[in-house]
């Protein structure tokens, strides 16, 4: 009787959460915003992403700070270091031998086509859209960010750059959402892209991103590195790039880096950007005409193989250190649980192959 | 490098170590087997089966999708009792709810959320399994059954409104989410059951307990190899 309780009380459960309404992954947040204030009371930025200790931000003017308290609507910062961008940009002994290598072996069309790998640009948030033009913030199936998407994507085949767009959707905007993009990313990666974008819009006051550039009004963008992902140095040594590149030709327009929770899939690859293109109540004209201005500043790095660096690769095994370190930190608490390394050591020299060999089912779970 | 990779490499490591023996114990796996089964999820990935050609398309991934089904149904079928396979095919159908609930009513994006979601969905399974079972085969077996199951729900709920784009079952090969909810649900479940036990005193080596719970040793005219 109870086991068949048990059962309705499964049945009843699972139906309930299958029709969950999804409440938050398509509401944007508008009872407020947090504002960053240095130590000095200084506003550095105003944002509505969940600020709690411990998050960095790295201002236009490359200074990062650390969050560390919240107060209410207002988060303290402390300045943690200014960075040197310019040291980000300069290409590493090995990639400078490996290019001049590159043009003495390949001639002509080789060496053409080993440079025109594409730069690949998707769109996790399928349904972005900007308020004032789209007339929602989100839109089903045709978001105003694919036009965003467009607008980078002519700018850089424009310029001769090879490009693949994809528009596939990943609705609903729910947490599964990057799981679904994965696949995208992942597909196109296949073709070997130099590059891959994905792009969106953040969630702020206008103002925030609000810019004029040749006296046009354009939305400014902001780029974001995740976290909690192993490849993260690698990442936010690209973004870096990118940004140290786009501060030449148009100072400010990046508004700056947030390092989020999560790792938005930047862990398939290194050179993995996520972009925001404005916020939900800028115009979608405005997003696009910033998206062409990103496109064109900072093409260089986004479809040049050879603009590789050291920084890039060095974000690499750097993670693939911390890796090894983990793994071994790892076998030593799987073997303190377990009963030494002695019985670990014992398990080794013994028989490798499960039970399932001698076709006994193991008993215990 | 991706971290479903990385997990995957340092598992086939484990493996040649022998490490691994007591997790694929639990699978009903040999070393070798295993082995062959991540060699055979890495080819896998490049093959995409579609299921519907029509609008929304649905289509399954080698690799990514239908080896971790197939290794679940065996664990499935191996485990022998009525009981254990009732109990995995309802757990399984419990993890895919709670996750596709829980990613319609988590906020994650670049503004909000507290942990990336693709490793939340295997801590869900694995705590989920270790609490209606204490199971290590039910944390894998849900996991990987749970988020095919929650594409299903979203393909169907794709056909229905008619809204949402492709499903591509376990589409990322063996960096797709499927993949890392099944190895991140079987080390929760391993975690928690180890440290639970251990902090209970360990395993009853006691010569009352169960004749199947007994060491070779122990067991009347056993022997090393039993």
């Amino acid at each position: 009787m109870a086991k068949k309780g048990c059962r309705i009380c499964s049945l009843v459960l699972l139906l309930l959460l299958a029709l969950t309404i999804p409440v938050w992954g398509e509401t944007e947040r508008e009872d407020g915003y947090y504002t960053l204030v240095n130590e000095e009371g200084e506003v550095i930025c105003r944002t509505s992403h969940q600020v709690g200790k411990g998050d960095q931000y790295l201002s236009a003017d490359n200074y990062l700070y650390r969050v560390e308290e919240v107060k209410e609507d207002t988060a303290h910062l402390r300045l943690v270091r200014k960075v040197n961008l310019e040291a980000a940009i300069v290409p590493s002994l090995a990639a400078r031998i490996g290019t001049a290598l590159s043009q003495l072996l390949a001639r002509g069309e080789e060496y053409v086509q080993g440079e025109n790998r594409p730069v690949a640009i998707y769109h996790t948030h399928s349904d972005e859209s900007y308020v004032p033009t789209d007339g929602s913030s989100s839109v089903h199936g045709n978001g105003g960010i694919l036009r965003v998407g467009d607008s980078m994507a002519q700018t850089l085949q424009e310029r001769g750059s090879n490009v693949v767009h994809d528009k596939t959707s990943h609705e609903p905007h729910d947490a599964m959402a990057y799981d679904r993009s994965r696949r995208t990313a992942v597909e196109l990666l296949k073709k070997n892209p130099i590059a891959l974008i994905d792009i969106h819009r953040d969630a702020v006051p206008p103002d925030e991103y609000a810019e004029e550039i040749n006296n046009t009004a354009v939305t400014k963008a902001q780029l974001v590195v995740g976290r909690q992902n192993p490849n993260m140095k690698a990442n936010e040594a690209f973004a870096q790039q990118v940004k140290a590149e786009v501060d030449k030709k148009y100072p400010g327009f990046i508004k700056g880096i947030f390092y989020g929770k999560g790792k938005y899939n930047q862990d398939l690859a290194p050179r993995m950007l996520l972009v925001e293109l404005g916020a939900h109540q800028n115009s979608r004209e405005e997003a696009e005409r910033g998206a062409a201005i990103f496109a064109t500043a900072a093409q260089d790095v986004l479809t040049r193989a050879g603009a590789s660096n050291r920084a890039v690769g060095g974000g690499s095994t750097r993670a693939l250190l911390w890796i090894i370190g983990l793994a071994i930190v790892g076998i030593g608490i799987y073997s303190a649980i377990n009963g030494g390394l002695g019985r670990i050591g014992a398990k080794i020299g013994g028989t490798t192959g499960g039970t399932g060999t001698d076709g006994e089912d193991p008993k215990e779970e | 490098m991706s971290i479903g990779l990385l997990l995957l490499i340092g598992a086939g490591i484990l493996i040649l170590l022998g490490l691994a023996q007591q997790v694929l114990d639990r699978l009903y796996l040999t070393d070798k087997q295993a082995l062959i089964i991540i060699g055979a999820m890495v080819v896998g990935s490049f093959i995409e089966i579609p299921l519907y050609r029509g609008e929304p398309p649905v289509s399954i991934n080698l690799g990514g999708a239908i080896i971790p089904l197939a290794l679940s149904i065996y664990v499935l079928y191996r485990a022998g009792t009525a009981k254990e396979t009732n109990r995995g095919i309802w757990g399984s159908l419990l993890v895919g709810a709670v996750i596709y609930g829980v990613s319609k009513i988590y906020a994650f994006d670049t503004y909000a959320g507290f942990i990336e979601p693709q490793y939340l969905w295997g801590i869900i399974a694995g705590i989920t399994a270790y609490l209606i079972g204490r199971s290590r085969r039910l944390a894998f077996v849900s996991a990987t059954m749970g988020i095919i199951l929650a594409d299903l729900i979203r393909a169907v709920e794709g056909a229905v409104t008619g809204r949402f784009g492709p499903t591509r079952i376990g589409g990322a090969g063996v960096l797709d989410t499927v993949v890392l909810a099944g190895i991140i649900g079987v080390i929760i479940a391993e975690v928690i059951g180890e440290t639970r036990e251990r902090l209970q005193g360990g395993p009853d080596h006691s010569p009352d307990r169960p004749e199947g719970l007994q060491e070779p040793d122990q067991r009347e005219g056993g022997d090393e190899n039993g």
